[in-house]
């Protein structure tokens, strides 16, 4: 059964909190010192873990904060994005993506 | 003291004893041989590089040796060693010096940790050095070559070592080998650049080994600081096309030729994202030496 984007929560993992950053513009590249990784992230990712930082959230309200911050209108194509964004943030061990049923067990 | 320095039955007598200490740039090399032939090539192609000072910690010590039980008679081997262990298996015996050179550079690659190791050529010019970081077949050595015998400096055809302390380009300008069409190029742009023997059927094809101008090889132990970042790429026509590129992508092709880049961490992560903000990056594309150089001069003469 599918869990809806309003029941999984986003939360930061504590690696997240150590990372070295580099703004060249059009990428960001990320120094993971958990991992000795190098990762090359686009706009999107950088938005989504600097949102992140302040606290934890749901991937539906994130999806409609990062349309209202880019000025985005299609929300389909946001949402695909930013699901495989956070997707992707969980496989590198950066955030924890929880349903609202785990949390409460 | 040079090579030149010794007679050359005194280098064979050395090399088929207790070797011949030569120094490489930063590293201090011992290399013997029982090969007889091959002492003749050592001796010609390295006479102008410096012998490693006396008591000096030795880096390496290599030797190639004939293969031992039948193959030492029949279709004849050799083998490559380093402190008394063999990495690779054993070459056809006239390949005994693309075997010495590709071993030197292995023992750089597993054991020079110590620098950040980029696979790139570098060349420098009034106190400026350019990098090309490339991977094998984009033509870097090739126009390496015609740019040290056009008035740069060789600091390396294969190996861009980063000093972590101040992010300077260390020089070991070895003999560097061309490969299959890359020789004959480089004998027609410059037909008294120092030239080797070919060597036939290689695991790379045909190699030749360029003996550096010797302003590069006495200057070894000046480090160069980058200021231009060039990714090159031969391309069989077209004119020459040298384009900006932006430090991010600069960064990535970079860090991904790096030899060594995971092993160090952190400390790679911050000297290529220093060169790269510190350096104009740009793509390269050629099909003509003569071309590529006038485009390379022009770029460098023009920066301040």
């Amino acid at each position: 059964m599918q869990v809806s984007n309003d029941r999984v929560c986003m939360s930061l993992s504590p690696p997240a909190h150590d990372l070295v950053w580099e703004d060249w513009g059009d990428i960001y590249t990320v120094y993971q010192r958990s991992s000795a990784e190098t990762h090359v992230f686009n706009e999107t990712t950088a938005f989504v873990l600097n949102e992140l930082l302040a606290n934890a959230t749901t991937l539906n309200r994130l999806i409609d904060v990062t349309m209202e911050a880019m000025g985005l209108k299609e929300s389909e194509l946001v949402a695909r994005d930013l699901t495989w964004a956070a997707k992707r943030l969980e496989e590198l061990g950066l955030i924890e993506l929880r349903s609202e049923a785990a949390l409460g067990s | 003291m040079t090579v030149r320095e010794l007679a050359e039955q005194h280098v064979a007598k050395l090399l088929a004893t207790k070797g011949i200490a030569v120094q490489l740039g930063p590293f201090a090399v011992r290399i013997q041989s029982d090969l007889g032939w091959l002492t003749s090539l050592i001796y010609s192609l390295y006479s102008p590089y410096p012998l490693a000072p006396a008591g000096a910690f030795i880096d390496f010590h290599v030797a190639v040796t004939r293969a031992r039980g039948l193959r030492r008679w029949m279709r004849p081997q050799v083998q490559f060693c380093v402190d008394g262990y063999s990495p690779f298996v054993p070459y056809v015996a006239e390949h005994a010096l693309p075997a010495l050179e590709w071993g030197i550079n292995w023992c750089m690659a597993t054991r020079s940790h110590h620098l950040l190791m980029l696979h790139a050529a570098g060349v420098e010019r009034n106190g400026h050095a350019i990098l090309f970081p490339a991977w094998p077949g984009h033509g870097k050595s090739t126009l390496c070559t015609a740019l040290i015998h056009s008035g740069w400096r060789l600091l390396s055809d294969e190996f861009g070592l980063v000093r972590p302390d101040d992010g300077m380009l260390v020089p070991v300008p070895r003999l560097i080998p061309l490969k299959n069409e890359s020789i004959e190029v480089i004998r027609r742009f410059r037909p008294d650049a120092r030239i080797g023997p070919s060597f036939l059927k290689t695991r790379k094809g045909t190699v030749a080994h360029v003996q550096p101008p010797e302003d590069s090889i006495r200057r070894a132990q000046e480090p160069a600081q980058p200021r231009w970042l060039i990714f090159p790429r031969w391309v069989p026509s077209g004119s020459v096309t040298l384009e900006p590129l932006s430090k991010g992508q600069a960064f990535v092709m970079t860090a991904t030729n790096a030899f060594n880049y995971e092993v160090l961490g952190e400390t790679s992560f911050r000297l290529v994202t220093e060169m790269v903000r510190s350096s104009d990056c740009y793509t390269l594309r050629y099909s003509d030496l003569d071309q590529a150089i006038d485009a390379i001069d022009r770029l460098t003469s023009l920066s301040p």
